[in-house]
């Protein structure tokens, strides 16, 4: 199994073969006696990837990738099922026996409605995550006066109540109240989805301010191939819970390996694009019935018989990590067009 | 043949004791078998010219303060509901935005179609005969290229994806034979590779039936994609609107500019994205270019008045610095 | 939206500015005589509880009896010749303590039970709300007869039967609001700063579920008078000569048709705020759901 390591040993996250399945629909009591199947959504089937210090790792996905729940996994709001999740070489706890990691792991999620609670004022949304810090009331005043003003917000917003301000607004205090206990790493769930384009791009430089001056580890979580462009370092490209595609940013974009990555990326309309991009076939899928084998396979227009029979391994081809039988070397004769 | 002309529409709201302009002096034209884009960020007033287009603003609190909507050459801003009710599905489709609210959970997809064929049956007081708008029901939803059309068509909206409720509602607007399809953000809540699918879709109809569309959307380059014209709103007012080549290609207006830099396109590490500084602030709207506030290139002749539309270069940019001139 | 936001905006539309006016007045009046009473039984100076009244409501005057309605006596005398609308004046207290008391009270125990119930889920879920369901069975009127049968005719057995009856209501309503809440991001968020689940329900879920319900509340407190006044035109308020709204539009039945007022206007009085607390409570439900 390749892997992508690191060659410095700076502040990471290390993400190995982590899984997490939900069980789906309330089983009565009848259901336990007749011993009723369980059904499971499988969100996430084996992600594995290393972040470091500085650095922004997107996970480009379409809704239903599972990627939301990856970004969950990794702060620790939700419990893998399997695999081992370890910032700076401690493994991460779920989000209720912290402890050590508060505040080290944060997160800026896509609603800004929902995101903040609209009955409390800004200082105290801002000011949440010191609670159990232990530090002075003071010095909690500060940090959050510097927290707002790093993200570009004036100073009068302390005081007004969160429902109150705009998107745009809510976004940089949610990103306020993730810098304010100075964490390492902060999980971004699609930050700028929700607001309007040109606010985006106010938010995406801040993001990047931010990040050369505090060295923070970002995994940011979107479905925008241009959002991937301008903020990432590294991407993994997420379908139905398994990361397919996996490496620095220009190579998965500009030479994308991985069949879907390549469909993902020529269905997204481009800017001065006149035609219509070409479309991939079929439903986008649901994570509760999967398919053996590839997740991808039965709308891949490449795909042979082994790619609904057996998952692909993951291999290394010029810098980039690809499932797909494509590039196995002992297969790849049985495909036609090369894609 | 004309489809839709609005004309100088002007619409405000009252909201908690003030005023909202939310349109202000908007003029546009679609021909048949034309698709006219209407592209905005939030507070833009798109949604609202959508909706008035359509017939379905509430008023109050909206007013319509000045202009006309002239569809197929009637003036329909002032009709009576009954006469709109006449004119709405055959006359004028609505699409929305969040496919899920669009259809009746409580009916199957067929006979939804089904319903939307009875209509226009009795409008054109033809024969209803239920077995064949079935058929009908079916192919249109072969036509818009719905895997296993008769399977869906015997399923329930809740069964079915968010895509594949779009492309049902396009079976419905090929049923309902429209002369204009009001489509407010249709793909905004799909992923991309449903959207692309929905887009050849829905140019594919468009090029049999020759209705008109208004495509109302704040991504640019879903725009750019499918609109033979388009125009840029902001603040309630058309700032740049033509040919979608001569938009995209060589935008004039600094807002549209703005809006083109703001799409990222290169790396971090080229430097920050010119962003349009600021945030769009309804009030401090009135007699001033509604986009001085934020625009790099403002000058003081900008405060003096509304700017006028100027023909530059193949189409009409709101803006000074094309032309001096100011509404009255 | 701030309180001034929105008692402006119930102020823009007559029906909850009517319901607003009927409210403020009521509860206004209520706070000023109930003070006064209570001091003047605390200071043994009781007069001091119709110092604003036109007259004692307790002195008989048999001459007056059975007068009807006039500038004198704006709703007539009752059959001790006392004056109505000055008795309907000096128990209106009664009602806006009790109302205020047993809706405050249903919340209070309503939010113990049902925030943890939609927040925490599984057992504690299972067992709050089957307990819930439990009170949820009991008749009002058979309960308060029950205790105040075993403890005696008072206002505060009435009370107490009463908040044991209603905040079942609440407990449901606050266990779904606490469901709705618990799936909105600021609680995620809320988890990662480290707080615990009794922090969070308490700084998070309770704000948001008040507001929430103020609306269906603020009827409540309508609901509530409607059913005291029922216990007592049953009998079992606090015994005569105190007034009471549901006793006098008792007693008074024994003198309709004839001397219609005595039982009517009372009656009348009890509609007016019942429907006033509606009004409002229906105002304030579309200006909260409106706004912010």
């Amino acid at each position: 199994m390749v892997r992508i390591t690191s060659s410095r040993q700076e502040e990471l996250l290390e993400v190995q073969e982590v899984t997490k399945r939900f069980s789906i629909g309330r089983r009565s009591l009848w259901d336990r006696i007749t011993r009723k199947r369980q059904k499971y959504v499988q969100a996430v089937g084996g992600a594995t990837f290393i972040v470091e210090a500085g650095e922004t790792l997107v996970v480009l996905g379409e809704s239903g990738s599972g990627k939301t729940t990856l970004g969950r996994l990794i702060v620790g709001l939700e419990k893998a099922d399997s695999g081992r999740i370890a910032l700076s070489g401690d493994a991460v706890l779920p989000v209720r026996e912290h402890r050590t990691q508060r505040g080290r792991l944060q997160m800026v999620f896509q609603d800004p409605g929902s995101s903040l609670d609209p009955f409390m004022k800004v200082r105290d949304v801002v000011a949440e995550p010191l609670t159990r810090s232990g530090i002075s009331s003071g010095a909690r005043t500060e940090k959050v006066v510097q927290a707002i003003d790093s993200v570009g917000l004036d100073r009068s917003v302390l005081d007004r109540r969160a429902s109150e301000l705009s998107g745009g607004q809510k976004q940089r205090v949610s990103v306020a109240r993730a810098i304010v206990s100075s964490p390492e790493v902060i999980v971004l769930d699609e930050p700028t989805s929700s607001i309007d384009v040109s606010i985006q791009a106010q938010v995406l430089n801040m993001l990047v301010g931010l990040q050369q001056r505090n060295h923070y580890a970002y995994v940011l979580i979107t479905h925008d191939p241009n959002v991937a462009s301008f903020m990432a370092d590294n991407i993994a490209v997420m379908y139905l819970g398994k990361i397919v595609e996996q490496g620095p940013a220009a190579k998965v974009l500009l030479h994308p390996r991985h069949p879907y990555t390549q469909a993902l990326l020529s269905s997204t309309p481009r800017l001065h694009e006149r035609s219509i991009p070409e479309a991939i076939k079929g439903e986008p899928p649901s994570l509760i019935n999967l398919p053996p084998g590839c997740p991808y396979a039965p709308r891949c227009p490449y795909a042979i018989k082994v790619c609904g029979e057996r998952e692909p391994e993951t291999y290394e081809i010029e810098g980039l990590a690809v499932s797909c039988y494509i590039y196995d070397k002992d297969l790849k004769s049985q495909f036609g067009a090369a894609p | 043949m004309e489809v839709l002309r609005v004309e100088g529409l002007t619409v405000d709201y009252g909201v908690g004791g003030g005023t909202v302009h939310a349109l202000r002096d908007v003029s546009l034209s679609i021909q048949e078998g034309e698709i006219v884009g209407v592209v905005g960020e939030s507070g833009s007033g798109k949604s609202t010219l959508a909706l008035a287009v359509s017939r379905l603003l509430r008023s109050p609190p909206a007013v319509q303060r000045g202009g006309s909507i002239t569809f197929r050459g009637s003036e329909i801003s002032q009709m009576q509901p009954s006469e709109i009710d006449r004119l709405r599905g055959t006359g004028i489709f609505m699409v929305f935005q969040d496919p899920f609210l669009s259809l009746n959970p409580l009916m199957k997809v067929k006979d939804q179609i089904a319903e939307v064929i009875a209509v226009r049956t009795k409008r054109s007081s033809s024969p209803y005969d239920r077995s064949s708008a079935e058929g009908e029901a079916v192919a249109h939803l072969k036509t818009v290229r719905i895997g296993d059309a008769e399977d869906i068509a015997e399923r329930y909206p809740h069964q079915i994806s968010g895509g594949q409720i779009q492309r049902v509602m396009l079976a419905m607007a090929l049923a309902a034979r429209p002369q204009l399809l009001v489509a407010d953000e249709p793909t905004t809540a799909l992923d991309v590779t449903t959207q692309a699918q929905i887009l050849a879709v829905l140019k594919e109809i468009v090029g049999t039936t020759k209705m008109g569309v208004l495509y109302v959307t704040h991504d640019l380059a879903v725009a750019g994609v499918i609109c033979d014209r388009m125009a840029v709103l902001y603040g309630g007012m058309v700032q740049e609107a033509g040919p979608t080549d001569k938009i995209l290609f060589e935008p004039k207006h600094p807002y549209t500019v703005g809006l083109m830099n703001s799409i990222p396109s290169k790396t971090k590490k080229e430097g920050p994205l010119t962003a349009i500084r600021g945030s769009f602030n309804p009030e401090g709207l009135g007699g001033i270019c509604s986009f001085a506030p934020r625009c790099p290139l403002v000058r003081e002749e900008c405060r003096r008045g509304i700017p006028a539309q100027n023909p530059v270069d193949g189409r009409v940019v709101r803006c000074i610095n094309y032309g001096e001139n100011y509404e009255q | 939206m701030g309180v001034l936001g929105v008692v402006r905006q119930i102020a823009s539309r007559p029906a909850p500015l009517l319901g607003l006016l009927i409210v403020a007045a009521f509860y206004g009046w209520s706070l000023v005589e109930g003070l006064l009473q209570l001091v003047g039984s605390l200071t043994h100076n009781t007069a001091l509880g119709w110092a604003l009244l036109q007259s004692n409501p307790f002195t008989p005057s048999t001459s007056n009896s059975l007068l009807p309605p006039s500038f004198s006596h704006l709703m007539g005398t009752d059959d001790l010749g006392r004056d109505i609308w000055t008795r309907v004046l000096y128990a209106a207290p009664t009602d806006a303590l009790v109302s205020a008391v047993v809706v405050g009270g249903g919340i209070l125990v309503g939010s113990l039970i049902g925030i943890p119930a939609g927040y925490i889920g599984g057992a504690v879920e299972e067992v709050n709300m089957r307990f819930t369901d439990l009170f949820l069975a009991f008749p009002a009127l058979i309960l308060a007869v029950a205790i105040e049968a075993t403890f005696g005719r008072q206002l505060v057995y009435a009370i107490l039967a009463l908040i044991i009856v209603w905040w079942p209501s609440y407990a449901r309503l606050f266990r779904a609001e606490a469901l709705r809440i618990k799936n909105l991001r600021f609680i995620d968020a809320a988890l990662l700063s480290g707080l615990r689940d009794r922090s969070i329900m308490a700084k998070h879920m309770i704000p948001s579920s008040l507001n929430t319900m103020v609306s269906y509340a603020t009827i409540d407190l309508g609901n509530s008078i409607l059913v005291y006044s029922i216990l007592c035109f049953l009998g079992l308020g606090i015994p005569a000569p105190a007034p009471e709204w549901g006793s006098m539009t008792s007693l008074g039945l024994y003198y309709f048709p004839q001397w219609w007022w005595y039982s009517l206007l009372p009656g009348v009085v009890i509609t007016v705020v019942v429907v006033g607390a509606a009004l409002l409570g229906d105002g304030l439900r579309d200006v909260l759901s409106g706004g912010a």
